[in-house]
């Protein structure tokens, strides 16, 4: 797991992140399922660390940092830095839910390009494999 | 007023020539265009027809390598695809 100071929380989450856990993860999203962590604000910018998915065929292998924007119409974006993805919706359950549809279409589009011969998806895979596989349903009890 | 998704859709495709992705996406449309230096850019958009906020407007001008105000320089086409393809940032991976 790669966190760095940086990325270490300063202050006490708002009390609409109300699932602060240090140092161990939590399962915040009753929705979407999906598990963040580490609620915090580095210079003013909310970020949470995106570690597992609520689908059970894929697996996160490390976390992801997400940027959280709150709009004042009650929409929220998260994004990262990583593969320049985000997801939005109405509240922060249904943007991480759409952040992690998001990733998986990212990977099966990039999949599809390999295949394809398109360039630069063989570099995307690689790096995408880094943080994310799917789970053999034959050994996921499924 | 801010542009509709579906505007945007519309101008990256005609114009900037990008592509549907492959692959099945889930509720989203996902389109592509591969860069010059053998990278390439994409993008997803919801379906329908609503008007697109600032902050979503920055978020998939990032997407595909540019600022907010370069997005709407290409959806109010005052950027040429040349103009894009010279701008345009490649991703990190």
């Amino acid at each position: 797991m790669q966190v760095t100071q940086q990325t270490r929380p300063t202050r006490r989450p708002t009390a609409s992140c109300s699932h602060w856990k240090m140092p161990s993860f939590a399962t915040v999203s009753s929705r979407s399922k999906v598990t963040v962590a580490d609620c915090g604000s580095v210079f003013g910018v909310e970020r949470i660390h995106f570690v597992a998915f609520s689908a059970t065929e894929w697996k996160l292998l490390q976390p992801i940092i997400l940027d959280v924007e709150r709009l004042s119409n009650g929409q929220v974006i998260v994004s990262d830095d990583v593969f320049r993805l985000f997801g939005a919706g109405a509240g922060l359950e249904r943007a991480l839910h759409d952040y992690e549809t998001t990733l998986v279409d990212f990977y099966i589009s990039v999949e599809a390009g390999v295949l394809a011969g398109r360039p630069g998806r063989e570099r995307a895979l690689t790096r995408l494999s880094a943080y994310m596989t799917r789970v053999d349903s034959s050994q996921s009890g499924a | 007023m801010a542009p509709r998704q579906s505007d945007i859709e519309r101008s990256l495709r005609t114009k900037f020539h990008f592509q549907d992705s492959l692959g099945k996406g889930h509720d989203h449309i996902c389109i592509e265009r591969n860069l010059p230096n053998g990278s390439f850019v994409w993008t997803k958009f919801s379906r329908g027809t609503r008007e697109v906020p600032k902050a979503l407007q920055a978020a998939i001008a990032r997407q595909i390598g540019v600022r907010r105000d370069d997005l709407m320089r290409m959806v109010g086409c005052t950027m040429s695809e040349q103009q894009y393809l010279a701008i345009a940032e490649p991703p990190q991976y």
